[in-house]
């Protein structure tokens, strides 16, 4: 019912291609997110979406209905803007009603409406107030009740937690996720930040120069990444170049500079093809003196920093501006490791991947 | 030829010469509904269009009478000039060739022409009408061109639509190209058009004797034909003068409020400053009328100055200020004050005052301070200034109109009086285009010397 | 210490004689007001009297001339601000490549010499009208070519100020409000003029006054008529006696008044804001303060 399919979506700009060739479909009432650097395209989508640029080649759909032609003024769907584009000269239940006024519902009517969502959205009895006089996080709100006030059946959102503080960004990290389970309606939401998309959604698209990379849940996107990109983006990762000597079975040994790696070839690798292995630093763990094989190496631990939970070893790698990173969980037995010492690493070969060579994410 | 005057003897030749050549004219109803209605013959050779009849045939005198039937001549419409009274008679030579009308009263319009001229059918097109056709296909040329395929980034008008909406669209499109095309555009060229035109009454207007023509353009410089000089002195002295006094009065202009703006930009902050605003605003809150008439007052042989003058001693009469063009200009340095202090003051004001600092600390001295760099700063503000200063005092009116002595005319004085008493419109419009273009010119020059471009200078 | 006297000195004189120059003129010519002499002046004296503000009233043609003057001023606001609002938010949005041509043209107007507009406009429409068939009534009629000829460039004018306003103006408001399901006017009367409403306001001050006061194109389109400038500037240069003085001061003391309650009403402005600061200053001491005494009340 209000599912939303793009289908064979592209979007040019004059020769720029901002979205190539997505396909995908969102279910009724999912909270989907798109995940990707400034520029992949997943603000041309969500306009796209809503009904600010037509594709143009493919199709925008709702609900199974074609939008193409259909201004977003008439389109079912509601969207939070980055900067909230709250009207500043109206009052916050004139912001919230704005919807309903527009579609004449009559003044006693849109005062209750707006009431409830002010309720809903924990600011009950503020809407007297202007604009200006709220905090970051309260205008971040009433721009949620405004969209939800015209019943929306997409919510779309960008980005809409980057202008807040940490703290405030993780509280509403949890609050949109209510809303949205409360309400039902199926999110749309754009992020940079994959700790946002892993936190709050069903699935994941993540995107790059206009191409999806990968669509999932949290759990596929991290421990499964299709590609390198969503391997270096989602998370942190450490890549190990080499080209596959062996690939058999689930794995594929990957010659490196380090010696022969295994780990979990899902992509149909075969000998002689480049490859990246990735391995997450919270797998690598420091390795018995006598450890061996294709899981275990052998490099220099160049720095420590201790975080807390997990004490950080920085270790030397092939790239020297990137240098590895092992991440050893801070329980009883964890050790140091001085600087300049080698140290030998092992790593579960179940819990490593190797992906094709491609673009990796920017840091 | 009974009585016929000796100057109408060639009219009638003319008419007469008229009525036997004229191919036939559109064969008018008769205004006699009861008498039994011939059709009048059309042309046996030369026939007579004539709709009224004529009282007998025969020779006989004719005296045209005056406004009456609807004569459909090719040309002059609306109604003739009323008659002075001079009689014309008139013997037609061949009769038989009359068309027989039922006798009694009928009415006969005159139209003389001068046969010598051969009159081309008048197409009506002008050269505004060619020239509008040509910018519109300009205009209609890029979207035939887009629509053929070439798709840019730029907005199109499909585009336009979709995003504004149709009312908005609409409202902005009529506004808009209705300003640009019959407020800006169109009159300019209907007076350029004009000032090539004979000066000629409304009947005439649209006829074989409006053509274009050189000579409102060249009367400015020679003058009348019938004057000795070999050029129009008078005029082309007050052209000149009137340039050459706008001139000087912007750059008295300029050195005037020039400290004043530097004052205000940089020494002054807060609350006096917006007071000494205020008072600046406030003389240019009355009308300019009324400032130049008080300078009329000021400069009166009864006046304040004159009086002050006899007083202490140095005059024994009063002086002729108003003549001297004294009053004038003072009066025209006085109008545009408001517009050189504020551009001035906005370019000065945006200057670092540590620059100011900088400089007279490393020992320069006021002069060049403010020659090497205040001046290079403020130059958008210079510019702009002394532009708006020269084009309002070139095209001044009212001042000169009140201020002015018999011996100062202003240029645009004399458009007025073309205008006015003088009746030729079209030679006021010509002398008006050559104000325009030196005006242009002027811009021009200021923007190229100034470095400056349009939106710099029409910023107040 | 005497060079820098000697400029300070310099420089309040300086500022002493432009003001007298600002000033004076007009203060001679008030004073004549209340001249008996039957040419403005004051000098000589000859005695003070008010009946030329009675004299003043009484001439019908100022009279009929400030009626009109109304008129048109009312007709040059209708038809001008409308325009200068379309022009701005044309200029926003067309292409980057034609901007320059359609800003040279629309601005031209105001360096185009007064007398030039009017004359054009009154050519144009009578020849114009007369091809289209527009009957001499309307083509000839004073007021409405003193509106369109005023309007010409008085649209540029009010224009200025609408771009400026426009520029700060935030365009994801009007897609917020589309995507709530605004139509395009319904975006305009909602966001857009709300948003534009003190630039609406000067503009009509502007268009007005500056109609109101405007000679040099009015001159030429009134024809046979005249608007209260037009008809002033006939008796200042033929029909001279102190009524004109007069009427400078009933004007003067307008502008007075206006200047004086604009600066009162920027001054209580101005007292709100400094008063609303030091309320919130003092909310965030006492926030620190509080806060500072429960951590010494919990440590």
């Amino acid at each position: 019912m209000s599912s939303v399919e793009l289908d064979q979506v592209t979007i040019r700009f004059g020769d720029f291609v901002a979205v190539d060739n997505c396909n995908l479909t969102i279910e009724s009432g999912e909270f989907f997110s798109f995940l990707g650097p400034s520029g992949c395209g997943k603000t041309t989508i969500l306009r796209a979406v809503s009904g600010f640029n037509d594709p143009t080649e493919g199709s925008v759909r709702i609900g199974a209905k074609d939008m193409r032609g259909i201004g977003p003024n008439n389109r079912p769907t509601a969207l939070i803007f980055q900067n909230l584009a709250l009207f500043p000269l109206m009052s916050v239940a004139d912001n919230i009603a704005f919807g309903l006024e527009v579609r004449g519902i009559p003044y006693n009517e849109r005062r209750r409406r707006a009431e409830e969502l002010l309720n809903l959205i924990a600011l009950p009895g503020q809407g007297d107030k202007m604009v200006s006089e709220l905090s970051g996080g309260q205008r971040q709100r009433v721009a949620i009740a405004r969209a939800l006030a015209v019943e929306p059946e997409v919510l779309l959102l960008d980005e809409p937690l980057s202008a807040l503080d940490l703290k405030l960004r993780q509280h509403m990290r949890t609050e949109l996720r209510a809303i949205q389970q409360r309400v039902g309606i199926t999110f749309i939401y754009i992020t940079h930040d994959q700790g946002e998309a892993l936190t709050m959604s069903d699935r994941i698209a993540v995107m790059s120069a206009g191409i999806v990379q990968q669509v999932g849940n949290g759990s596929e996107i991290y421990n499964n990444p299709a590609t390198s990109f969503v391997a270096s983006f989602v998370g942190e990762n450490n890549a190990f170049f080499g080209k596959v000597s062996r690939a058999e079975g689930n794995y594929a040994v990957i010659d490196t500079s380090f010696g022969p790696l295994r780990g979990i070839n899902n992509r149909g690798l075969s000998e002689g093809d480049e490859a990246y292995l990735f391995i997450r630093p919270e797998v690598l763990r420091p390795a018995t003196g006598d450890a061996s094989g294709d899981t275990v190496f052998e490099t220099e631990a160049l720095k420590e920093e201790f975080e807390g939970s997990f004490l950080h070893v920085f270790l030397k790698s092939e790239n020297a501006d990137k240098p590895y990173k092992m991440a050893i969980v801070n329980d009883a037995n964890v050790t140091r490791h001085a600087a300049g010492t080698n140290v030998k690493v092992t790593f579960d070969a179940d819990r490593a991947v190797a992906l094709p060579v491609g673009e990796l994410a920017d840091e | 030829m009974n009585d016929g005057t000796p100057n109408l003897a060639a009219t009638q030749d003319a008419v007469l010469a008229q009525l036997q050549i004229t191919p036939s004219l559109p064969q008018p109803s008769l205004p006699e509904p009861a008498a039994p209605a011939p059709a009048p013959a059309p042309s046996t050779g030369g026939g007579l269009g004539i709709s009224p009849s004529l009282p007998s045939a025969g020779s006989s005198g004719i005296s045209p009478s005056l406004p009456g039937s609807s004569t459909p001549a090719p040309s002059a419409p609306a109604s003739p000039p009323s008659g002075s009274g001079s009689n014309l008679n008139i013997t037609i030579t061949n009769p038989d060739k009359l068309p027989s009308l039922p006798a009694g009263q009928h009415e006969l319009k005159l139209v003389i022409q001068d046969p010598a001229k051969q009159v081309p059918a008048d197409s009506g097109l002008g050269f505004i009408e060619i020239f509008i056709a040509i910018v519109a296909a300009l205009l209609i040329a890029p979207f035939v061109q887009r629509e053929a395929g070439k798709w840019t980034a730029n907005l199109n008008a499909l585009q336009f639509v979709q995003k504004n909406g149709i009312a908005i669209s609409a409202y902005l499109l009529i506004f808009t190209i209705g300003w640009i095309v019959f407020m800006i555009i169109l009159p300019q060229l209907y007076m350029f058009d004009f000032s090539f035109r004979h000066n000629l009454p409304p009947p005439d207007i649209g006829g074989p004797a409006d053509t274009y023509t050189l000579k409102n353009y060249k009367y400015l410089i020679f003058g009348r034909e019938s004057d000795s000089d070999l050029f129009n002195w008078l005029h082309l002295e007050v052209f000149a003068k009137t340039i050459f006094a706008s001139v000087i009065v912007t750059l008295i202009n300029f050195a005037l409020c020039y400290p004043l703006a530097f004052f205000m930009a940089q020494s002054v902050r807060g609350r006096s400053q917006r007071l000494l605003f205020l008072c600046l605003l406030l003389p240019f809150w009355v009308n300019e009328i009324l400032r130049a008439f008080a300078f009329k007052l000021i400069f009166a042989d009864l006046g304040l100055i004159n009086s002050f003058l006899i007083g202490i001693g140095i005059l024994d009469q009063p002086y002729d200020f108003l003549s001297a063009n004294v009053a004038l200009y003072t009066g025209l340095t006085y109008a545009y004050i408001l517009l050189m202090i504020f551009p001035l003051y906005n370019a000065i004001e945006s200057l670092d005052p540590n620059q100011v600092e900088a400089a007279r600390d490393m020992g320069a001295s006021w002069i060049t301070i403010h020659r090497r760099v205040v001046m290079p700063h403020a130059k958008p503000g210079i510019a702009s200034g002394c532009t708006m200063v020269f084009m309002l005092t070139a095209g001044a009116l009212a001042a000169p109109n009140i201020l002015g002595g018999p011996s100062s005319l202003w240029f645009t004085q004399i458009i007025y009086q073309w205008y006015n008493t003088g009746g030729n419109w079209p030679q006021g419009s010509a002398y008006a285009f050559v104000l325009l273009i030196s005006c242009i010119i002027f811009v021009r020059i200021m923007m190229r010397v100034f470095k400056v471009g349009l939106g710099d200078i029409a910023k107040r | 210490m005497s060079t820098n006297q000697l400029r300070t000195w310099v420089v309040r004189g300086y500022i002493i004689l432009f003001f007298l120059y600002l000033f004076g003129p007009l203060m001679i010519m008030s004073a004549s007001a209340f001249n008996m002499s039957s040419y403005p002046t004051i000098t000589p004296w000859e005695g003070t009297t008010v009946k030329w503000f009675g004299e003043l009233a009484a001439n019908d043609r100022l009279v009929s001339g400030f009626i009109n003057s109304l008129w048109v001023g009312a007709g040059v606001v209708a038809l001008s601000v409308p325009t200068a609002l379309a022009g701005a938010i044309m200029l926003m949005q067309v292409s980057e490549r034609v901007r320059p041509i359609y800003y040279t043209i629309v601005v031209s107007p105001v360096l185009v010499p007064g007398v030039i507009i009017g004359i054009s406009t009154v050519i144009f429409w009578e020849r114009f009208g007369s091809l289209v068939g527009l009957d001499y009534e309307t083509t000839n009629n004073p007021f409405f070519l003193t509106i369109v000829g005023q309007s010409t460039f008085i649209s540029a004018y009010c224009m200025l100020v609408f771009i400026a306003r426009l520029q700060r103006f935030d365009k994801t408001q009007e897609e917020a409000a589309l995507d709530l399901g605004a139509t395009h006017v319904q975006v305009f009367w909602k966001v857009l003029i709300p948003f534009l409403r003190p630039a609406i306001l000067s503009s009509i001050v502007l268009a007005f006054l500056t109609s109101f006061e405007n000679y040099n194109t009015t001159v030429f389109t009134m024809v046979a008529r005249g608007t209260l400038t037009t008809e002033l500037a006939g008796l200042a240069r033929f029909g001279v006696n102190p009524s004109i003085s007069a009427l400078a001061v009933v004007i003067m003391g307008f502008t007075l008044i206006g200047a004086v309650v604009y600066e009162v009403k920027k001054r209580r402005e101005e007292a709100i804001v400094e008063a609303s600061k030091k309320r919130a200053a003092m909310k965030r001491m006492k926030d620190t303060e509080a806060a500072a005494a429960q951590a010494a009340a919990a440590a």
